[in-house]
């Protein structure tokens, strides 16, 4: 034998495998290949396992049984073996079972056919409640010995359904029964059994066969096995059950037998093995592979030539069992069978019954063989409502009402708080408008001086004026200035008003001013500055003293190209005309070919980007700033690292440059007195308005705290 | 003359419209607006064409050598990429112009930057501890210098965000960092102050020069 088959599951095993490699159960093997179960060196095994699912006989099993507990003498009571005194026993405790109860539905045979064979403490907890109750038939080794059971099979069948008719010769059928199994695959525990029985029932001569096949060939009713002529009596009882003393046999099917009957009342289902039943005999589960069913009368030969039939049956014995090569069947352990109830989820089948119950509520109230559809709805009870009061204690609700109220609170839309203002703000911006236009109104007006023009000068002021009187008094070429115009038309009131007397200055001393701008609007402006500046020169040549090169697109890029190649960076006037062709710009290569540099501007990162840029190839040439007041203070440390060498900020810068000049009446003189006025104003708007809004804030505070 | 009076009545109108924005947003104020917004515009496009696109990009290919046409196609083809950056699907085909527009002008800032505000300042913050360079005027000169690094040294005290972590939840700066952030506070407000003057100065400044031309302008009519 190449490999071993388990006792438990029937699954093949390697030769020298120690337990199975489905069920993981030990294999006990013997010398011979042959296996047992642990625990058992004879056929203790076989009582075991009739112990486990004694209680679960059926049809097949009877036949089974049959076999099985068949001995070989009849009449020789003396020589049962112990394994089947054991046997008898409990079919008789059984049988005393049976008539104190009664089959449930749920306690179908079919229902019971699927539990496992393992020991009883395997079993799960649902098929040991099923295991209780008792088959409603006996089983044939419970009913009488064997060889008085075999003297009456040739009159009555001993079934457990009292009315189904069953051979004669169960021992000679059931040989016939395994060889129409339809797996064909009898363990080899079995087959090696029943090749020693056949073998020693040939030997000893002891084999029970009928009387009629013996003496002649009856012929052999293929549904019944009965011999022709024979007739059953369906009402008397078998002999068996009134040996055994239960006299209140009935013919009557139990009545899930009766619920489980075809429509028309046929009773011929019986007889025939239901197709719609699974096929039990291919689960190997308890190790029995014969057909529940009855061979018809062609797989017979057994009956009509049982000599033949016996050497087969030897052989096949001895020979491995049969194997389907090329469709292996399902296996399953029988722990897994017993965890899956496909029965228990399976929708049962409708009682006759139910299928004639008239529907009394809704709408088809009236009716009759409705299907009942809400049957197995109703059968089953409403699922369980949880209660929905929720028990929290004290503490947890005073938390869920805090989480409650931060959530509310989250929820709320902020309210705007509107501060109280002293004047509507449109109100008070018109008044204070209009009184500082007309206070600087009235002061330019007027002409009115609240003070003297500055007499202390700054530093950087000072610088200023020291460098441009050195450019005016350089003669012969006179000084060539790069002129930078880099400020916005907004601020043009402050930075032409600033940078008119140092131009004004240079123009009249005959200095050359070459302008440039990075602002688009630069060369406008520096036109109109340069006009504004020589107005009324006694001494000015527009053409020789000023060049307007325009405006230098790129920013930084454009101030360090026109520092490295001015020709390059600004080639054309404002007119479109070349530049560098003209006199005033002959012998310029860079910047530093300039006597200074001198921007105008109001933007503080313009003057870092000329400083970056342009001052360091001015190769120490001056640098001098002319800004407004709004970038004076950053660009101041520029002045102060010398990188700047002089610088005027805004209208007061001018005003001390005209004092340093010693400049009379100009127009910053005549601007200075509203200057001062309007910034007397600012100043007295800024110290009234934080008074009073310093005053609100203390009352407010002292209300707050005497509230 | 008459030219001026009409410009000088045109600048006239155009300054009181301007001032009456003190009256709050009006019409009168958004016409200024609209056409200060629109004569910069036509001037800035004017002044590009004729002072950048024919002086520096066209005139130059035409006029100049052979050899220094195909130079000056460069930055030709250069500005004509930049034109489909204007369009989604093909903005990428300006991005060689972009990137050598943000390069160059990166590296320049940096460098003058470096050269010309960094290195610049931190000379003239040291200079006035140079003994060597002047006796005269040494005291005010190292008072203001002192002065100078103190309040550049506070001044960067409040923005250094640093801190040190004490234990689990406490992080606090060194009392010595604090201590010369609130003096930095002191010096940067100072410089805002200067600032805020700087600008009310500098708009007063303007606000007179617009009535000084309006009572000008009235004077002249009337004179």
């Amino acid at each position: 034998m190449s490999e071993v088959i388990c006792p438990y599951c029937g699954t093949p095993n390697l030769p020298d495998a120690k337990e199975c490699k489905y069920c993981h159960k030990p294999l006990s093997t013997r010398q011979d290949g042959e296996m047992t179960p642990p625990g058992s060196d004879n056929l203790d095994w076989l009582a075991n396992l009739r112990g486990a699912d004694r209680d679960e006989p059926w049809q097949g099993e009877s036949a089974e049984e049959n076999q099985g507990s068949r001995t070989p003498g009849g009449p020789e009571e003396d020589d049962v073996p112990e394994w089947l005194e054991r046997i008898r026993r409990r079919s008789m405790e059984d049988r005393a079972l049976q008539e104190m109860q009664t089959p449930p539905l749920e306690d179908r045979p079919d229902e019971q056919s699927l539990s496992s064979p393992d020991k009883e403490g395997d079993l799960p907890d649902w098929l040991k409640i099923s295991e209780e109750p008792q088959p409603p038939f006996p089983s044939p080794e419970e009913s009488e010995p064997l060889g008085e059971e075999i003297d009456h099979a040739g009159q009555t069948a001993p079934t457990g359904t009292g009315e189904t008719p069953f051979p004669a010769d169960l021992g000679e059928f059931d040989l016939g029964m395994e060889e129409t199994s339809p797996s064909g695959e009898a363990p080899d525990w079995l087959e090696q059994l029943k090749a020693e029985k056949s073998q020693a029932e040939f030997d000893t001569g002891e084999l029970d066969l009928p009387l009629d096949l013996e003496g002649k060939e009856t012929p052999v009713d293929s549904g019944t096995g009965m011999s022709e002529g024979e007739e059953i009596d369906f009402e008397a009882a078998p002999e068996f059950l009134e040996q055994a003393g239960i006299e209140d046999f009935t013919t009557e099917f139990p009545d899930w037998i009766e619920e489980s009957t075809p429509e028309g009342g046929d009773s011929d289902f019986l007889e025939k093995p239901d197709k719609s039943l699974p096929d039990f005999s291919a689960t190997e589960d308890i190790g029995m592979k014969e057909d529940i069913g009855f061979p018809p009368v062609e797989q017979l030969p057994a009956e009509a030539q049982p000599e033949t039939t016996r050497q087969t049956e030897i052989d096949r014995a001895a020979a491995p069992p049969r194997r389907d090569a090329d469709i292996e069947p399902a296996r399953l352990p029988g722990w897994l069978e017993a965890i899956k109830p496909i029965e228990s989820v399976a929708p049962a089948r409708f009682s006759a019954e139910a299928d004639n119950q008239t529907e009394s509520r809704g709408p088809l109230a009236g009716f009759q063989g409705i299907i009942p559809g809400s049957y197995p709805v109703t059968k089953y009870p409403k699922s369980a409502v949880p209660a929905l009061k929720m028990q929290v204690t004290e503490k947890q609700r005073v938390y869920a009402n805090l989480l409650e109220n931060l959530i509310s609170e989250e929820a709320k839309p902020l309210q705007r708080k509107v501060e109280k203002a002293a004047a509507p703000s449109e109100l008070l911006r018109f008044f204070v408008g209009i009184a500082l236009v007309g206070l600087l109104a009235f002061m330019l007006f007027s002409g009115i001086q609240l003070g003297s023009l500055p007499g202390l000068y700054s530093p950087d002021t000072v610088a200023f004026f020291n460098t441009i009187q050195q450019f005016s008094q350089v003669q012969n070429p006179p000084a060539r200035i790069l002129v930078a115009v880099d400020y916005e038309p907004a601020l043009a009131g402050e930075m032409q008003t600033a940078a008119r007397t140092p131009l004004r200055q240079m123009l009249a001393s005959g200095g050359q001013l070459i302008m440039v701008s990075t602002v688009p609007a630069g060369p406008a402006l520096g036109e109109q500055l340069v006009a504004d500046a020589a107005t009324d020169l006694p001494v000015f040549q527009p053409d020789l003293q000023v060049v307007n090169l325009g405006y230098l697109v790129g920013g930084s890029t454009s101030l360090a190209s026109l520092a490295a190649q001015p020709s390059i960076a600004a080639p054309a006037l404002t007119s479109g005309s070349p530049a560098w062709d003209l006199p005033l710009l002959q012998g310029i290569q860079s910047v530093a070919d300039f006597d200074g540099l001198l921007l105008m501007t109001d933007n503080a990162e313009t003057a870092r980007a000329w400083i970056e840029q342009v001052q360091p190839s001015l190769a120490g040439k001056p640098l001098l700033i002319i800004s407004s007041a709004q970038s004076a203070p950053i660009i101041l440390p520029y002045y102060q690292s010398n990188q700047v060498q002089g610088m005027l900020a805004g209208l007061s810068g001018s005003a001390a440059y005209e004092q340093l000049a010693q400049i009379g009446a100009s127009k910053t003189s005549s601007l200075w007195g509203a200057y001062q006025a309007g910034i007397l104003f600012v100043l007295g708007a800024i110290l009234l308005g934080g008074l009073v809004y310093g005053i609100r804030a203390l009352f407010h505070n002292f209300s707050r705290k005497r509230a | 003359m008459p030219t001026d009076i009409i410009w000088s009545l045109v600048a006239f109108f155009l300054t009181l419209l301007v001032l009456s924005y003190a009256l709050g947003d009006n019409p009168l104020f958004h016409i200024a607006a609209y056409l200060f917004v629109g004569v910069t515009a036509g001037y800035v496009a004017v002044l590009i064409i004729y002072q950048v696109l024919l002086a520096k990009l066209v005139m130059p290919i035409l006029s100049a050598p052979m050899e220094q046409k195909f130079l000056n196609v460069i930055p030709l083809v250069l500005g004509g990429l930049l034109i489909f950056k204007l369009f989604p699907r093909t903005a990428r085909l300006g991005n060689l112009s972009m990137a050598f527009l943000v390069g160059v002008g990166a590296a320049v800032a940096i460098g003058g930057a470096l050269t010309g505000t960094l290195f610049g300042q931190v000379r003239g913050a040291i200079s006035p501890f140079d003994l060597a360079a002047s006796e005269e005027d040494l005291f005010p000169r190292l008072a203001g210098g002192v002065i100078l690094l103190f309040g550049s040294m506070t001044s960067l005290a409040y923005f250094h965000f640093g801190a040190r972590r004490q234990d689990k939840e406490n992080v606090k700066q060194p009392e010595i960092v604090t201590l010369f952030a609130k003096i930095g506070q002191v010096f940067i407000a100072i410089t805002l102050g200067a600032l805020f003057a700087g600008v009310m100065a500098a708009a007063l400044t303007a606000l007179i020069e617009r009535l000084d031309f309006i009572i000008q302008f009235i004077q002249s009519l009337f004179s």
